[in-house]
């Protein structure tokens, strides 16, 4: 008989289900997904009970409802942290008492009666351990290093972790509110961006700067050496306020903080400071995550490490890791952020509660929810959508070909939704990488965001050498699309799309077992264009998240200047009656 | 049956605070006992009182 556990993780962002049999996860989804707030934090009921119809069964058939954390530490470090900043932290305080009495600090008869499920079975991992379980129970890997870097769990920001078959032990920890992930967030709210949201935005803007104000920004983030690091507090605000996440202190240091979410244009000399201070945040950062995992090398003597926790969806340090260490490989599990949490406590306690086998390491993206060709067809009967229904699959592939050699911009909606906050080839947004402009056109019309965030490309397996100057021992992160390499020189001209300003690509290797339709896909973009590589983004608009069902990824298409639909088997143009009823 | 599931709901919420001041003394923090004792009956009389609507505006306010 299958044992069956159920992680769950909330309360903050990112808040996320996960469903594990005998160690393997069979069903995994961001209650955003369904919510359709943004990172949305609310205990993830929606979620959850799509994770037990996918596998039919109940909630009587889990073993354990695994709370990521335990949400008591994580109330007394906030209750403790506000006495010892009293009264600065008089409104963090306010907010504190109306968010956790009246409904945080009762997850555990929250979760129970939610999901009516008998309130023993509900158990809490630890943050820290949960991030560490989801890489390491994950990876292919029988013993690794791990390390965690994150914002916050219940004390500890970053901890260092060894992994074997017998477990996952901590070896350190470095306590909040010294972190290297509110620093980063700090500096994000600094630059004018979203906390929580926009670090992706931070480095990628960081491509466009030069590292001059690196000393500035070590004196806001201390290397310690073998001890780790600390956090100069004079700089930083978010261990007292819920709002503001820097002190005055910084902008003496830096110079006005940008406007939130205003105009920026990195042409300009104001522009390019904050690039600046951007890439200079990038390097220190890498630093302090190498020199953990440096430290974390002379401790356990691993050749594999692991990472999770917020900071691993930095690509740019992940790729570095195996050339700035001494580790052969690394991995990280594709959803790094609090929504893997969900997958690392659900794994712990299948591991460490139930002593159960360990489970096949994860291969495949698609672990949402699909939808079948009958019943998108009875959605866009009902909607009376415009559309052609293709034959079969190669007919799918070769009219998708003939439109991305055309130029257009391709929705494409195929099989399980992702797991975590990368689009791999079954909600994405999908362009000829070799047209110049094409990443301009899809920034400006098509998800409204920022001139200078770049995409991603797509490569068939086997072909990635070609294109990409791969560091030996990141073969790992490039099926998640979390590792960002050079592009090679007679490369760049050829994918312009996807050649970030810095000459780098997040690149994402597509195997035949992680999505054959893509995997087909390109391999047929290949044979007609010569380059078996496609621009890939995220089917979403700015601001909202990724689509899961066909009746969002209907509105997000004719919201935007997606060119053609492909969902399933039908292929569907952008016609002005379709704008007109989804827009 | 409502009265039971209201029952239950409680007794597992005076089991979350009772695991509260465990861990407090586990953790060696006895000073945090009495200041989280306050803290939480204050905080329980602000939140009762917030939802008092005619009170509400002057909690915020004053707070």
């Amino acid at each position: 008989m299958s044992i069956y556990v159920l992680g769950i993780s909330a309360q903050f962002h990112d808040a996320a289900a996960v469903l594990v049999r005998d160690g393997e996860i069979v069903a995994a989804a961001a209650e955003e997904r369904f919510s359709r707030v943004k990172h949305d934090s609310g205990l993830p009921f929606r979620a959850a009970r799509w994770c037990l119809a996918h596998e039919g069964i109940t909630v009587g058939d889990l073993a354990h409802v695994v709370f990521h954390e335990k949400p008591l530490r994580k109330f007394e470090r906030l209750l403790i942290t506000q006495i010892q900043t009293f009264p600065k932290s008089i409104d963090a305080f306010r907010r504190t008492a109306f968010a956790w009495f009246p409904d945080k600090l009762w997850v555990r008869s929250s979760l129970a009666k939610g999901l009516k499920i008998d309130a023993r079975k509900v158990i809490f991992s630890d943050h820290h351990l949960s991030h560490a379980a989801s890489s390491f129970y994950t990876s292919p890997f029988s013993e690794s290093a791990v390390l965690t870097v994150d914002g916050v769990g219940e004390w500890a920001s970053t901890v260092l972790f060894d992994a074997t078959e017998k477990g996952i032990e901590r070896l350190a920890e470095v306590h909040f509110p010294h972190s290297i992930g509110l620093v980063y967030s700090a500096f994000t709210a600094y630059l004018g961006f979203q906390v929580n949201d926009g670090e992706a935005k931070v480095m990628g803007l960081a491509s466009y700067g030069e590292p001059r104000y690196t000393d500035e920004v070590r004196r806001v983030l201390r290397s310690r050496g073998k001890d780790g690091f600390d956090v100069d507090l004079s700089y930083v605000t978010y261990h007292y306020s819920a709002t503001k996440s820097f002190s005055s202190k910084l902008e003496t240091l830096f110079g006005p903080a940008r406007a939130p979410e205003g105009k920026l244009d990195v042409t300009t000399p104001e522009g390019r400071k904050y690039a600046d201070i951007a890439a200079s945040l990038q390097v220190v950062t890498e630093d302090a995550v190498v020199e953990l995992a440096n430290t974390l090398y002379e401790r356990t003597g691993r050749e594999n490490l692991c990472l999770a926790g917020g900071v691993a969806l930095n690509s740019v340090i992940n790729a570095r890791l195996t050339t700035r260490t001494p580790f052969k490989r690394v991995f990280v599990h594709p959803a790094p952020g609090d929504d893997g949490c969900a997958a690392g406590a659900a794994l712990w306690a299948y591991h460490e509660v139930e002593g159960g086998k360990r489970g096949p390491a994860l291969t495949r993206p698609g672990l949402g929810a699909s939808w079948s060709h009958e019943e998108i067809g009875k959605l866009l009967s009902d909607l009376e959508t415009p559309k052609d229904e293709l034959a079969d699959e190669d007919t799918v592939i070769a009219r998708a070909v003939d439109d991305l050699v055309e130029g257009k911009a391709v929705g494409w909606f195929h099989g399980r939704f992702e797991w975590g906050p990368r689009s791999l080839g079954h909600r994405s947004i999908l362009a000829d990488p070799r047209q110049p402009g094409m990443n301009d056109r899809i920034n400006k019309k098509i998800k409204f965001r920022e001139q200078f965030r770049p995409f991603a490309p797509a490569v068939l397996a086997g072909h990635e050498s070609n294109y990409f100057e791969l560091a030996p021992g990141t073969e790992l992160l490039t099926p998640w699309m979390l590792g960002v390499t050079p592009v090679k020189e007679e490369a760049k001209s050829l994918l312009p799309a996807t050649t970030h300003v810095d000459g780098s690509s997040r690149v994402q290797v597509v195997t035949e077992n992680a999505n054959p339709l893509f995997h087909r896909l390109l391999g047929a973009f290949g044979k007609a264009t010569g380059h078996p590589v496609l621009l890939n983004t995220s089917f979403n608009l700015k601001g909202e998240p990724i689509v899961s069902s066909p009746l969002q990824a209907l509105r997000t298409f004719y919201s935007s200047e997606l060119d053609v639909l492909y969902l399933g088997r039908f292929r569907l143009p952008n016609t002005a009656i379709g704008r007109h009823f989804y827009a | 049956m409502p009265s039971l599931q209201f029952a239950t709901t409680w007794a597992d919420r005076f089991r979350t605070v009772g695991e509260l001041f465990q861990m407090l003394r586990g953790s060696g923090r006895w000073w945090a006992v009495p200041v989280f004792t306050i803290i939480i009956l204050l905080s329980l009389v602000l939140a009762g009182l917030q939802a008092i609507p005619y009170v509400a505006p002057f909690i915020y306010t004053i707070f």
